[in-house]
């Protein structure tokens, strides 16, 4: 049996993975290159190949959804985007089949759709502190009274590129029509950052006096060596297994601010990126994905909203 | 807490808020289909993921990143 894992060709987690594995074990299909792939599809079957490797449907046994995303900018990917729909499409029922099956394993592609930041935040505040959290567009102009930040719902880029990292917007006044997800800005000592696996749970934190701004990821290739392990007492475990319980979601890779003894939500997301937190395979993490995603090992229990 | 309505005339936009996302080297060299990983130029370092709106890019060359780190 074999697992096939849906991604992209310059996903170094998925690298990272496969290392572990014998020839074979994992089928890697990537959408980039899905030109590459010879792929047949009928109303019971299907099989993808390479020169080296194949998978047909009898023999999977796990699907794993990671980041199936077209290439970078270094690539000539001679997708048209017809095209590129058309093979998405056929990515999403390889997904659907496997859903219905029994047999995808950690989260179902684009879970936050059905569970986005707002919704999480409704959820969430039973059981940790919340910001407050406003979604503001107007037609007039809005002045920010007091201590504010603005930041991105959807982690989409403008058009030019640009992305919008977590920003300081106390005191400013904000022009009309525009989509403002805006918080209370939180004065805090770490950021933790916490992966939910089928149940275990992997917690590190990264000192916010290391960077400069609200938002370690304009800066995270740098940062990203000073994530430590970081224990969490068996009460906020508790609370992080009833949110995700509630969530009904068997993996995240959830954010906090710790400010005091408080951990402060700031949001759940469904398909996470986790390497760079057990880069050297010591402390379980590592091992928590590699055994989900194995084809010998049975499928945890899935969570499916 | 808000004001509603405020004259002032400097207003901010979210493209006003925006900035230029950090950028890293796709890994050099091609990917193989025979070891299914990208074979990489000695010295590469590896990075382990990619923060949102780093390394992803629509079939156009621009940047497309639905899912968010």
């Amino acid at each position: 049996m074999k697992t096939l894992l849906i991604t992209n060709s310059f996903d170094e987690t998925s690298d990272f993975l496969l290392g572990d594995f014998a020839p074979g074990q994992v089928f890697r299909l990537n959408y980039d290159l899905i030109k590459d792939y010879e792929i047949f599809f009928n109303n019971e079957y299907y099989k993808i190949e390479t020169p080296f490797l194949s998978i047909e449907k009898h023999e999977v046994a796990k699907v794993l959804w990671r980041k199936a995303f077209l290439g970078s900018e270094h690539f000539d990917l001679e997708l048209t985007k017809f095209h590129a729909a058309e093979y998405k499409y056929i990515l999403r029922e390889i997904m659907n089949i496997a859903i219905k099956e029994g047999k995808f394993v950690l989260n179902f592609p684009d879970a936050d759709q059905f569970q986005g930041k707002i919704y999480q935040n409704m959820v969430a505040k039973k059981y940790f502190k919340v910001p407050e959290t406003n979604f503001i567009s107007s037609q007039r102009s809005i002045e920010v009274l007091d201590k504010k930040i603005a930041k991105s719902l959807s982690s989409k880029n403008f058009s030019d590129g640009k992305v919008l990292y977590t920003t300081d917007i106390s005191g400013k006044t904000l022009r009309p029509q525009n989509p403002f997800y805006i918080q209370e800005k939180i004065s805090a000592e770490l950021d933790v950052t916490v992966v939910y696996v089928y149940g275990k749970i992997f917690s590190y934190c990264l000192d916010r006096k290391l960077f400069n701004g609200l938002d370690w990821r304009s800066n995270p290739f740098e940062l990203a060596k000073f994530w430590k392990e970081y224990h969490l007492s068996k009460d906020k475990l508790e609370l992080i297994e009833s949110l995700m319980s509630e969530l009904n979601w068997c993996y995240g890779r959830l954010d906090f601010l710790l400010s005091g003894d408080d951990l402060i939500f700031l949001e759940v997301n469904p398909n996470g990126q986790w390497g760079w937190l057990d880069s050297n395979k010591i402390n379980g993490l590592f091992a928590a994905i590699r055994d989900a995603i194995d084809p010998q090992l049975p499928i945890p229990i899935s969570r499916l909203t | 807490m808000f004001r509603i309505g405020s004259l002032a005339q400097d207003t901010l936009d979210l493209e006003n808020l925006a900035a230029q996302p950090v950028r890293i080297d796709a890994p050099e060299g091609d990917y193989s289909h025979e070891t299914q990983t990208r074979v990489r130029k000695a010295g590469h370092d590896t990075v382990m993921w990619t923060p949102n709106a780093t390394q992803t890019f629509n079939f156009q060359g621009r940047p497309n990143d639905a899912d968010s780190d």
